[in-house]
Order: C-alpha cells, then sequence, then structure tokens
C-alpha cells in the first residue's frame, strides 16, 4: 500500500519537483560563481573568502526560502488529490484514515529528501570547485541536514493544516493569529497600567519560535557552506 | 493723565527690575565662559598622562552637571551610596539592586585595577529601570545603566561589567585606548546574543585571525610569532608588503571613497597597473588599516595581557607617560612581548568556535517538533470537523 501511495504522489510531483531539485543543486554553485581555483603561487585564497562570503551572504535567504517552498508544495500536492475528489479515495481504501494519513506523509516526505540530496550534489561540487584557505573549513553535509530539516518541518506544518479541509485550515489559523494579536494588545496594555508588570509578549513570541528549542530554529542557525 | 503715567512707571519699574539679575547672569556666563577657555587653552600644555585624562573626564561632568543645576533638570529624587571606589546613584527603591549589580560587576576588575583604583573615587555610576522615559540625565553620571522592566537579569549584569568597563577605558591613555578600541568588559556571555565578552573575544579572534585578508594574518594563523606581532600593530618596523599582499590591499582599496583625480589616478594604477605603491597611496592614511587584526582580536591580547599579569595588571598597564604599547602590554602581563603574543595565539587557537556544535540538538528538536506535527495531521479527520 505504501509503495502504491508512494507512486501516486511521485507521479503527480516528479515534473513539479524537477526545478526544485536544479534550484537545490545550483544554489550552492550560483553562491560561489566565479570563484575558481587561485594559480598556483598566488596568495589569494584569503582573498576569495572574502568575495565568497560577501557572495554567500546574498544568496543566504534563498536557501531557508527553497526548503520552505519544496515542503510547502510537496504537503499542499500530497493532499491535492483528496481535496479534488472530497477525500472519497480514501472511504475506498480498506485501511484506517490515520494510517492512509502516515502513508502519505511518509511518502511526501521520502520526495522532500530529494531535492536535498540535489542541495548536498551541489555543495560538494561547488566546495571542491573553489580554492579556500586552510584555516576555513566547507561544511557541505551541515548545510544539506539543515536544509532536509527545514524542508520536513515545513512539509509538516503545511500537510498537518492541509489534511483537514479548507474551512478547518482558515478557522485554525485565523484563531492562531486573533490570539496572537490578541494577546500583544492585552500584554502591551497590561504593561503600561499595570504597576509591576512587563511582559513584552511579541520579542517573547520570535524568540520562542526562532531559538532553541522553537520548533523553527533550524531557520536560524548557521546556512553557512564556508566557515572556520 | 496721571493714570497713563502710573502705568508708563510700573512698567518701566517691572522691565527695570527684571533686567539686573538677567544681565548680570549674562555678564558671569561671559566671565566663566573666558576663564574656562583660558584654562582649556593651558590644559593643552599639560602632559597626556592617565591622571589628566581624569581631571578633563571629572572638569566635563562637574561643568554638565552645573549647567543642568541651573536651568533645574535634576527632578528625580535620588540616592548615592558607596561601591567599591564608585558611587552609584539610583532612585531609592532601586538601589538594592543597583548595589548588588555593581559590586559584582566590580569583584570583576577589582583585583586587575589593584593600584588604580584610587583614580576611580570621584566616578559617579547610574542605574535606572524604567518602562519609559529614563528621569536620570546621562551627564548627572559618568556612566549609566539604564535598563527595562523586562531586561534579563543576565543582560543587567553585562550592562553593568560594561559601564565600568567604559570607565575604565577613559582612564587608559589615548594611544593604547586608540589601538584597543576599548577596555573589555568582563562581564560573562549572555549566550544567545553576540556581546564582547570574555569568552567570545576569542572566538572573535579566533575569525579574525583564520579570516582577515592580510599576509601578516595568514602568517600568524600558521604560527609566525613575528607576522602576529605585526598584524597587532606591535611591530613599528613592519612594511606594507609585510602586512598585505597586492590581492589583499586591492580589497581595501575598492571600499575607499574617491573625492578628487589624484585618488582616480590611483585607484586606477592600483587596480589596473597592479602598482602596488598607488594602492599604499591610497589606503595609508585610511584608519585602521595599517593594522590588519581588528578591534576585537587586539582587545583579546589586552585581556590576555591582564590575564597574565594578575593583581594590578591594569594598574600597571596605564601606568608611566612614555611606554609604547608593547611595553605597557610587557609591563602589565610581566611578560616578553614575544611570550605574550604566544600565550595569546595559543589561547585563540584553542578558541576555535565549533561551527556545528549546535546541530545534533537542532536535529532532535526539530525532528520532535515534525513528529508532533505528524501527530496532529492523523489526528485530523476530513468527516469530523470538515
Amino acid at each position: 500500500m505504501f509503495q502504491q501511495i508512494l507512486f501516486t504522489q511521485w507521479k503527480s510531483f516528479r515534473m513539479g519537483m524537477i526545478p526544485f531539485v536544479i534550484a537545490a543543486f545550483a544554489l550552492p554553485l550560483l553562491a560561489v560563481q566565479g570563484l575558481g581555483p587561485v594559480p598556483e603561487g598566488y596568495e589569494g585564497a584569503r582573498v576569495g573568502l572574502q568575495y565568497l562570503v560577501a557572495s554567500w551572504q546574498l544568496w543566504l535567504p534563498a536557501f531557508p526560502a527553497l526548503a520552505v517552498t519544496v515542503g510547502a508544495t510537496a504537503a499542499l500536492n500530497a493532499w491535492s488529490w483528496d481535496h479534488k475528489t472530497d477525500h472519497i479515495y480514501a472511504l475506498s481504501l480498506p485501511i484506517s484514515r490515520s494510517r492512509y494519513a502516515a502513508w502519505k506523509m511518509g511518502a511526501g516526505a521520502l520526495l522532500v529528501l530529494v531535492p536535498a540530496l540535489g542541495l548536498l550534489l551541489g555543495a560538494i561540487v561547488a566546495s571542491v570547485s573553489i580554492d579556500i584557505p586552510a584555516s576555513v573549513n566547507a561544511y557541505p553535509t551541515a548545510l544539506a541536514v539543515r536544509f532536509s530539516l527545514a524542508s520536513l518541518l515545513a512539509y509538516s506544518v503545511f500537510f498537518a493544516l492541509a489534511a483537514g479541509t479548507i474551512r478547518t485550515t482558515v478557522i485554525v489559523l485565523s484563531s492562531f493569529m486573533g490570539m496572537i494579536i490578541l494577546t500583544a494588545i492585552m500584554t502591551d496594555y497590561a504593561s503600561a497600567v499595570v504597576p509591576g508588570f512587563a511582559f513584552d509578549f511579541s520579542a517573547w513570541l520570535v524568540e520562542s519560535l526562532l531559538e532553541w528549542p522553537g520548533p523553527f530554529e533550524v531557520f536560524s542557525g548557521n546556512w553557512s557552506l564556508i566557515d572556520v | 493723565m496721571s493714570r497713563v503715567a502710573a502705568c508708563i512707571a510700573v512698567t518701566l519699574a517691572i522691565v527695570v527690575g527684571a533686567a539686573p539679575p538677567s544681565i548680570g547672569a549674562q555678564q558671569r556666563s561671559a566671565a566663566e565662559t573666558d576663564l574656562v577657555r583660558r584654562i582649556d587653552s593651558l590644559l593643552s600644555a599639560m602632559p597626556d598622562t592617565p591622571d589628566y585624562q581624569r581631571q578633563v573626564f571629572l572638569a566635563k561632568a562637574a561643568r554638565q552637571e552645573e549647567w543642568e543645576r541651573r536651568v533645574g533638570t535634576r527632578d528625580v529624587p535620588l540616592s548615592k551610596v558607596a561601591v567599591g571606589p564608585f558611587s552609584v546613584l539610583a532612585p531609592p527603591d532601586q538601589m538594592e539592586e543597583a548595589t548588588e549589580l555593581y559590586r559584582r560587576a566590580w569583584s570583576r576588575y577589582a583585583s586587575s585595577v589593584g593600584e588604580a583604583s584610587p583614580l576611580l573615587d570621584d566616578i559617579i555610576l547610574g542605574f535606572q529601570i524604567s518602562r519609559r522615559e529614563f528621569r536620570i540625565r546621562n551627564s548627572t553620571t559618568h556612566q549609566s545603566v539604564r535598563v527595562r522592566p523586562w531586561t534579563s537579569a543576565e543582560d543587567r549584569e553585562i550592562r553593568a561589567a560594561g559601564a565600568i568597563a567604559m570607565v575604565l577605558g577613559r582612564l587608559m591613555p589615548p594611544d593604547l585606548l586608540g589601538w584597543s578600541g576599548a577596555m573589555p568588559s568582563l562581564g560573562d556571555r549572555p549566550g544567545k546574543r553576540p556581546t564582547f565578552s570574555w569568552p567570545a573575544f576569542y572566538e572573535v579572534a579566533y575569525r579574525g585571525l583564520a579570516t582577515q585578508p592580510a599576509r601578516a594574518a595568514s602568517l600568524c594563523f600558521g604560527g609566525d610569532l613575528d607576522a602576529c606581532l605585526m598584524a597587532l600593530g606591535l611591530d613599528e618596523d613592519a612594511t606594507w608588503e609585510d602586512l598585505y599582499t597586492l590581492g589583499e590591499i586591492q580589497i581595501i582599496v575598492r571600499g575607499v571613497p574617491l573625492s578628487t583625480q589624484v585618488q582616480q589616478d590611483a585607484r586606477w594604477s592600483c587596480l589596473s597597473e597592479q602598482k602596488y605603491d598607488a594602492c599604499v597611496a591610497l589606503v595609508a592614511e585610511r584608519p585602521g588599516v595599517s593594522i590588519p587584526l581588528k578591534s576585537p582580536v587586539r582587545i583579546s591580547l589586552l585581556l590576555t595581557a591582564l590575564d597574565a599579569g594578575g593583581d594590578g595588571a591594569f594598574s600597571r598597564l596605564i601606568s608611566g607617560d612614555d611606554r609604547s604599547i608593547s611595553e605597557r602590554l610587557e609591563h602589565a602581563s610581566g611578560m616578553g612581548i614575544h611570550e605574550l603574543v604566544s600565550a595569546w595565539r595559543a589561547r585563540v587557537m584553542e578558541s576555535r568556535p565549533d561551527v556545528t556544535a549546535g546541530l545534533p540538538l537542532t536535529v532532535i528538536v526539530s525532528l520532535l517538533w515534525i513528529a508532533l506535527m505528524s501527530f496532529f495531521s492523523l489526528r485530523s479527520t476530513r468527516w469530523r470537523i470538515g
């Protein structure tokens, strides 16, 4: 059954995945473009490093953005046929919905790893194509692991949202947003009028989401290919 | 008619009566200004010693305080208590925390400052917690920590240590302060945000040594102590060729703003004709270029010297008028400059940041969040909610 679900998703997603794989492979190469090996006897590795750092900073936001796009697309693709056919397909199968959803999620997660593999290959090729000083190192595996986690995290969030109906998703998202806005207003007001009470909810929320052990900590970490 | 005359008389009386204090104030102000100008002209002839710096520093603060007293801006009730050699100024209800914060912060510096402590006798440190407006004026203290109620205890500690570092920095001779850029703050590392605190300096120094595009820095990274001295700006005989390769100095040239035709010609010669002298002509007057390793790296050497010197190291660092920076560091640390730089380099090399240190934890936490999201997905039912 899992193989069939995997095959179904592969069939519907493979064409859409091609640009993602190409982008994931090409991103590290684009970030180091023009920085070929330093000629023999030319003390220029550290000069090249300066340009590399500047170029990497320029391309840096594209890595997490691509990871989110890959994850979101795979998640929405996983449920698209169910939404189109009003979830009749799942009812026709001789398995429980939770098992169906689990296999569907596993199949999608495997597909998400394909662009991550592309990024790993691209990062390795980029690392060996440039001459870096002995004082720094290339970290293609760490970059690929971070990209995989970010993709899978985005995939799992969007998969959970897409698992219900559009109405359910809208209700859940609206409730969350409403709670956040309401809490921010209330804590700000309380901080202003209640003596001894002070709480910056917005700063707390951002910190909780982006710093360890928040769910999106992987996005705020070190995405460098070359580091000390 | 008599009523008009009475009105004129009253008006004149008011004007005449009001005028003298104002005119008097202006006259006093002019006389005072003249005196200050004369004293300032004499001060320039005095030697540039730490004591002189301290006197100038105190005089400026006193002058500002006097001005504020006259215009009536000190409008908040404050208490003052002694902490170490300092006086701490804070609102009465915050004095306990202020005292404790500065006491702990001073304990980090006390042994190093040693005999120089009396130089800090008249220094006033401020502390205030406020949600909105801070009412203690900066000018009524020599250094202040002003925090919000939600500022963490850790950040308050760091800022108190930083305030004392700022005060100590003002006692440093100008050439030493210019070289290091600041007196390092000995506060603990706050963890999440990078700050110029003790352990972080060595990590920053490692990055500088490993990546700075300068020949001297590369050689220093490889273990050449003479190159370290050049890269740190401690070898007066170092030439530009010792410091930078052509490619490296061209990086600096690319960032130089051009304002004259001569500069544009020099840039062309440097970048297109590969003339090293033209590059030097463009960058020679740029601040900081002649010392390849930047301020945080140099501060880490200062830290090593203070650490090695132990008790009274800061006091020895700032003592004496005619010492070079190398001599000051030797005097503070009690080591020869080569020995000191060797110890510094060893410590920097040990402080290589572990770039992938947090990745395993990130993997675990991310997988847990992914598992949680998966649980929500499996629990969802098209039929129950939708």
